[in-house]
């Protein structure tokens, strides 16, 4: 979740009082913020992703004047359609197509609405923007240029402008390659044989986004007038970050411009402010909430959301204000209410729902045999299921095979998950070599094996692993365990001898379930090769057992 | 003379049996059994006048780590020796110091004062300055010998010449040691108790079945125990504690009606994200938040129909009055696997395959997300999850049932409360709260309505129906709950650790 650092006198200055600690916390409550950190007279503060409105002060303002009824409704705007227009030439859609621009008028920005702009235009970038892949937005000193502005894809050696905080002319080439932004985020246009660029009237460069802007479009905290850009891979999101950042800057008392889009995307206005219709039934509001109220006091509720509402007969009738593109359904305005409500003053009810409880049959069955482990002595441990192709096959001498792998493992050690536990109990032995002999330690557990037939290719399958360590074990010795085991678990069983990596040739088998509906193979039992216990740096014998207990599960 | 019977234990009677067939004074050191019992049994036959202990000081000799030092590099007059050999058999005094033989002044003053002793070598003066010669070299260091057999073994003062020794004790080569010799001997009363004069009655530590079949219990006599000495350290089989801990939360759950449900560890996107109307492009889906998969790869989603439902509700909503997420659905994305990143594939997946109402669910299993292991990350953790569903309830209910869940888990009625969240999959949504003692507020459990769009495709309206969805931060619970610090131990690889944990 994206988190902000809050200048709280500036935010108080907007708000247009002070607020208490108790106030201050109990609107962040209320606006899905929680309090990380404060520092003097800054905050810091974790935003939900869903609330792109809230990633400046200006936006958390506009909110809680709301909720503290110092301005209710939808926040009034003034709007003008500007003469500007903007062409976007064919050559720049299959480089990246999501384009829109806007203007803002008379803006007093200074130091800190400047900081804010900043902070607002770098959240968006980082969130919803996908660090700039998706959105990225660029903001120019309107005075400095001379619309119409183009928007086009050009040869990057044919886009030569002085970037933002530089004093040389570098083409686009070498900005991705030389330039600290360039190096940062060229990687999304780089393999494009065209790279957008923005120009205005006279040929001067704007932009090359997503990357940098032009030096000669430099925005100070003196500059009144802007200009806004959005460009990105989705019109729509496109859209929704240049209302974002146009009625943050409007709270600040700037007119917002729209511009009018010409070219090859069709004509188009942006942004377009016109705000989004939602019909909220009352019966419903009640149903989802058990909370009766009228369709006015509903209606009034969601105007401390700075929501537009009107009660109907039993409808709500709500205009939602542009910036906030969290409400997909009449679901989202129950929650806007009730938020507004308060969630503590609602009441509990305690559902009265009859079904009858019941622990998962494996997990009842594991718990049966995790007694018995333990009843024979054996420590329980619970390891990851992920691990190492190192620990899983080369350090017990198991020869590779195909198991689940991870494309994008953080670290070597988890990279892979298990496909036996036996592996992990060797391990957990070789990590305690300075511990009192004898180790008795067991694990029950998942291990996820290949299986094409199952819709997800592959299959958890419940095990039980035992290791023994001792200055004397013998097969027999592991063996009664085992025996011990599966006789408690009714089970009757066969061994028979065959080879594993891991154990001694000649003292090792196969375990083999006799059941009703035949023979089936489901472990092994034997003592560990003296390799593996070098590899390890075990000193001392080992005997194992591994079985499946799938099979004895009744389903 | 009627003489008491004395009772003996069977290591007593070993003893004596051992010391029968020597004379006088024995050393405890020449007796062969371990020293310790040795000691031990001829104390209590002292006590009972079998036989005497007699202690005895000696003193030994031991080179000091200076002494040490000096049989590794030569001793000063040793030194001074080569030095006057390689520089044809004189040198001026002061030079000596140059040399880089010789740590300090004391050393040459320390090598002269031993040379001249021996006349080894000789001093004069000349043109103002002194000269060291040699006269002979030593076919022997008396001093030198001496450390060496120390070194070797300690050995006893007496054996030492006292003038060598005084010596070698003001140069600090050596330093003496005291060492209690212990001796045994057999008194009268324990030669009469050998001969069989005296009788005596058997003591034993040990209750044997054959000493009760046998009936001979009858003549023995039961040693006392020192009941105040410790026991050998055993460690009991013991269940691991935070998957005891799982367990115990496993009961509250069914004691609250839930049924348990399991779903794979390696599951398709489409149940993990887009059943949950979470977008393709949403960030959870990305790498750093979800483990994708190098093999397998892809799923056979296997109800198509479904997947149809979920593709239209994703762009426009569907019947669900929702206006969607508008955006172009990829089933080549739905059908990537990944790790599980959310236990709530597994209720995805369950509501899909159950029709019947209510419905009460939970899961408690490992989840993955790429994360780098440390304090307080984990890559592979336990989440635990649940429904409720049935027809009209609403997020009153929720919130009654989370205040149930949270006393249930421990937590107080009057310390509980909620505040808003989000969720993706749910609407409303919202966190639990609780006072702890120590830590103050903490969120434990996060919940929510499920979305009409998670419930529609799988054919269940939103109006009627309500689906509280619920999740507890299992592990942090555990660690509160168990007092640990670090997230590391709840899968803990160190055995003295699991052995000894509960242990007060």
């Amino acid at each position: 979740m994206p988190t902000l650092t809050l200048n709280l006198r500036y935010l108080f200055s907007l708000v247009g009082r002070e607020l208490s600690d108790s106030e201050l916390s109990e609107l962040l409550e209320k606006s899905k913020m929680s309090l990380e950190r404060i520092e003097g007279d800054e905050i810091e503060v974790e935003v939900t992703t869903d609330r792109l409105d809230l990633l400046s002060e200006e936006g958390i303002a506009r909110h809680f004047k709301g909720l503290l009824g110092i301005e209710e409704g939808i926040p009034k705007y003034e709007v003008f359609q500007s003469d500007v227009e903007g062409i976007v030439e064919e050559s720049v859609m299959s480089v990246r197509p999501g384009f829109a621009l806007g203007i803002v008028l008379g803006v007093h920005l200074g130091e800190e609405g400047l900081l804010s702009l900043m902070h607002l235009q770098e959240k968006i970038h980082q969130t919803w923007g996908r660090e700039r892949r998706k959105v990225s937005i660029g903001v120019h000193d309107f005075d400095k240029l001379e619309p119409p502005i183009t928007y086009a894809g050009e040869r990057p050696e044919d886009i030569r402008f002085v970037p933002l905080g530089e004093s040389e002319i570098m083409n686009a080439r070498e900005i991705i390659n030389r330039h600290e932004k360039g190096i940062a985020y060229g990687h999304i246009i780089a393999d494009k044989p065209l790279f957008p660029v923005l120009r205005d009237r006279r040929g001067g460069v704007l932009s090359l986004p997503p990357i940098i802007n032009s030096e000669m479009t430099r925005v100070t905290s003196e500059t009144r007038n802007l200009l806004i850009d959005v460009t990105g891979t989705s019109q729509r999101e496109v859209e929704q970050a240049l209302i974002v950042v146009a009625t943050a800057l409007a709270e600040k008392g700037g007119k917002i411009g729209t511009v009018k889009l010409k070219g090859a995307k069709g004509e188009l206005v942006t942004p377009d402010l016109t705000p989004k219709v939602m019909s909220l039934e009352a019966e419903y509001f009640r149903a989802k909430t058990g909370l009766n109220l009228s369709p006015q006091e509903i209606a009034n509720l969601l105007r401390k959301s700075r929501l537009d509402a009107v009660a109907k007969q039993e409808v709500v009738e709500a205009l939602i204000p542009p910036y906030r593109v969290d409400f997909l359904h009449p679901i989202d305005l129950v929650e806007e209410a009730l938020i507004a409500y308060g969630y503590n003053k609602l009441g509990w009810e305690i559902p009265n729902v009859m079904t009858i409880g019941r622990v998962h049959p494996k997990e009842k069955f594991s718990k049966k045999v995790r007694l018995l482990m333990v009843g024979l002595g054996y420590q329980e441990i619970l390891s990851y299921v992920m691990t190492s192709e190192k620990e899983l096959f080369d350090k017990v001498l198991r020869p590779k095979k195909p198991i689940v792998k991870v494309a994008n493992p953080v670290s070597k050690a988890f990279a892979v998950l298990r496909d036996s536990l036996m592996p992990g109990l060797l391990s957990f032995l070789s990590n305690n070599v300075h511990a009192s002999y004898p180790q008795l330690v067991f694990e029950v557990g998942d291990v996820v094996v290949v299986d094409e037939s199952q819709e997800t290719k592959t299959r958890n399958e419940r095990r039980v692993a035992a290791a023994l360590a001792d200055d004397v074990v013998s097969f027999e010795r592991i063996q009664a365990h085992l025996d011990a085991l599966l006789r408690n678990l009714g089970v009757k069983y066969g061994l028979e001898r065959f080879e594993h990596p891991t154990l001694i040739k000649g003292r090792s088998a196969k375990v083999l379930y006799e059941l009703k509906s035949g023979t089936i193979e489901a472990g092994y039992i034997g003592e560990v090769r003296p390799e593996v216990l070098e590899v390890l740096g075990l000193r001392c014998p080992v005997g194992v057992f591994e079985v499946n207990l799938d099979p004895l599960i009744g389903g | 003379m009627g003489l008491k019977r004395i009772s003996l234990s069977e290591g007593e009677i070993r003893l004596l049996e051992l010391l029968a067939p020597r004379e006088g004074l024995v050393k405890v050191d020449e007796i062969p059994m371990e020293k310790s019992s040795t000691v031990a049994l001829a104390h209590l036959l002292a006590q009972k006048g079998i036989l005497e202990v007699i202690e005895r000081q000696e003193r030994f000799v031991r080179p000091t780590e200076r002494g040490v030092h000096c049989l590794n590099k030569g001793l000063p007059e040793e030194r001074l020796i080569r030095v006057l050999k390689k520089r044809g058999g004189r040198a001026v005094l002061k030079e000596l110091t140059k040399t880089g033989v010789f740590e300090s002044n004391t050393e040459i003053s320390a090598a002269i004062g031993e040379a001249r002793r021996l006349g080894l070598i000789e001093m004069r003066k000349s043109d103002g300055e002194t000269l060291v010669e040699l006269k002979k070299s030593p076919e022997r260091l008396p001093l030198k010998e001496v450390l060496e057999r120390a070194y070797q073994s300690a050995v006893k003062a007496d054996e030492i010449d006292p003038k060598l020794l005084t010596l070698l004790k003001k140069r600090g080569l050596v330093k003496e040691e005291r060492k209690v010799e212990l001796g045994i001997r057999l008194t009268d009363l324990g030669r009469k108790v050998l001969t069989g004069e005296v009788k005596i009655t058997r003591e034993i530590s040990a209750l044997t079945k054959e000493l009760i079949e046998s009936g001979l219990w009858k003549e023995a006599r039961l040693k006392e125990y020192d009941i105040k000495a410790k026991p050998p350290k055993v460690y009991p089989g013991k269940l691991q504690m935070y998957a005891e801990f799982l367990d115990e939360v496993r009961e509250i759950l069914v004691g609250l009606g839930f049924e348990e449900v399991k779903g794979p560890y390696v599951e398709a996107e489409f149940w993990n994200f887009d059943a949950l109307f979470q977008p393709q492009d949403h960030p959870a889906r990305e790498i750093h938040s979800s483990y994708i998969l190098e093999y397998p790869q892809e799923a056979n989603l296997r109800d198509l129909e479904l997947v149809e439902r979920v593709r239209r509700v994703h762009e426009d909503g569907w019947i669900t009055g929702s206006t969607g997420w508008g955006y172009k659905w990829s089933f080549d994305i739905a059908r990537r696997l990944v790790l599980r990143t959310q236990t709530t594939a597994v209720s995805a997946r369950t509501i899909a395959s159950r029709r019947e109402l209510p419905l009460k669910i939970f899961s408690i299993d490992h989840v993955f997300r790429p994360d780098v292991l440390d304090r307080t990350h984990s890559m592979d953790f336990h989440q635990c999850e649940g429904v409720v569903m049935d027809k009209g309830l609403n997020v009153k209910h929720l919130l009654g049932f989370l205040a149930t869940l949270a006393m249930e888990l421990g937590f107080k009625k009057d310390e509980i409360r909620f505040k808003p969240d989000y969720f993706p999959f749910t609407e409303p949504s919202v966190e639990t709260l609780v006072k702890h003692e120590r830590l103050g507020w903490i969120e434990v459990l996060g919940a929510g309505m499920f979305r009409p769009e998670v419930l529609a495709p799988f054919g269940i309206d939103s109006k009627e129906v309500g689906a509280l969805a619920w999740g507890i931060g299992i592990g942090r619970l555990a660690m509160v709950r168990l007092g640990i610090e670090d997230i590391r131990d709840l899968h803990s690889r160190d055995l003295i650790f699991l052995r000894e944990f509960g242990e007060r």
